[in-house]
């Protein structure tokens, strides 16, 4: 199956979660909890609390993100708030502002 | 993904809350909530909406518990499940979709003389009301007498 795309147009203020991939390319305010990948492309804006095996950022966050595997906050990535996981890696030129604790279980 | 974006809410995925957009929705897991769209939504067979629906054409294959509204058309498949009432100027249902519900396809093109944009209660009564003049005027054939009648009883 494919994983769930939130386009580019798409404003959801609430709650996803879900046992696949998330791709957001628009808008989301709340909460996102996924078992699998979350990609915020560069056209998203997310304001959320993120719970994802591994989170990738080229758009902008704000909210505090745990992962169980991996954060990247790459090149053109903004983000905002307290980062929780094993992996975190910061690309040149990528904007981030708050604390991170790679200290965690795996 | 030349054409037009398409936004895909995968089965396993839910989505609660608010949704908005301009594109076109391709359900297979779940939302509860509401949606606006300017665009079409699909709820596919094994999708499930619990949501207040405003979208320019929807098709339905699954379940879908809350009102819908579209600006273009609503067609329900042989697959779908739906309880809520439906507003749109067209509407189809197919043959096997269970329904409970409201349908409104809005103003018949022939009720020339009633004001436009009625509640559907109050046309019924605007229908009943007219069946007097039907009667008052020339006899009316067999066959729309008996379809007067039926649609009295």
């Amino acid at each position: 199956m494919a994983n769930t795309v939130i386009g580019s147009s798409i404003t959801v203020d609430g709650e996803i979660t879900g046992v696949e991939s998330l791709v957001i390319q628009g808008q989301v305010k709340g909460r996102i909890g996924v078992t699998e990948n979350l990609y915020v492309e560069n056209s998203a804006t997310v304001e959320a609390d993120i719970e994802a095996a591994s989170v990738e950022v080229g758009g902008e966050v704000t909210g505090n993100v745990t992962a169980t595997a991996r954060v990247e906050i790459k090149a053109e990535g903004r983000m905002v708030g307290d980062v929780r996981s094993p992996r975190i890696l910061i690309a040149d030129g990528a904007l981030f502002k708050g604390s991170i604790d790679m200290d965690v279980e795996r | 993904m030349a054409s037009k974006a398409v936004t895909v809410i995968a089965a396993g995925t839910v989505v609660a809350g608010r949704i908005e957009g301009a594109e076109d929705v391709d359900l297979f897991g779940r939302i509860e909530g509401s949606l606006k769209l300017k665009g079409a939504l699909k709820i596919d067979e094994k999708a499930r909406a619990d949501a207040e629906l405003d979208v320019t054409r929807l098709e339905v294959r699954g379940i879908l518990v809350g009102n819908a509204t579209a600006s273009e058309s609503i067609e329900l498949f042989g697959t779908a499940r739906v309880v809520g009432d439906l507003v749109a100027p067209r509407i189809i249902v197919r043959d096997g979709a269970r329904f409970r519900g409201l349908i409104d396809m809005g103003e018949p093109a022939e009720a020339d003389d009633e004001a436009p944009a009625r509640r559907p209660e109050e046309r019924v009564r605007a229908r009943r009301l007219h069946r007097p003049a039907l009667a008052a005027g020339a006899r009316p054939r067999p066959a729309e007498a008996d379809d007067a009648n039926a649609e009295e009883s």
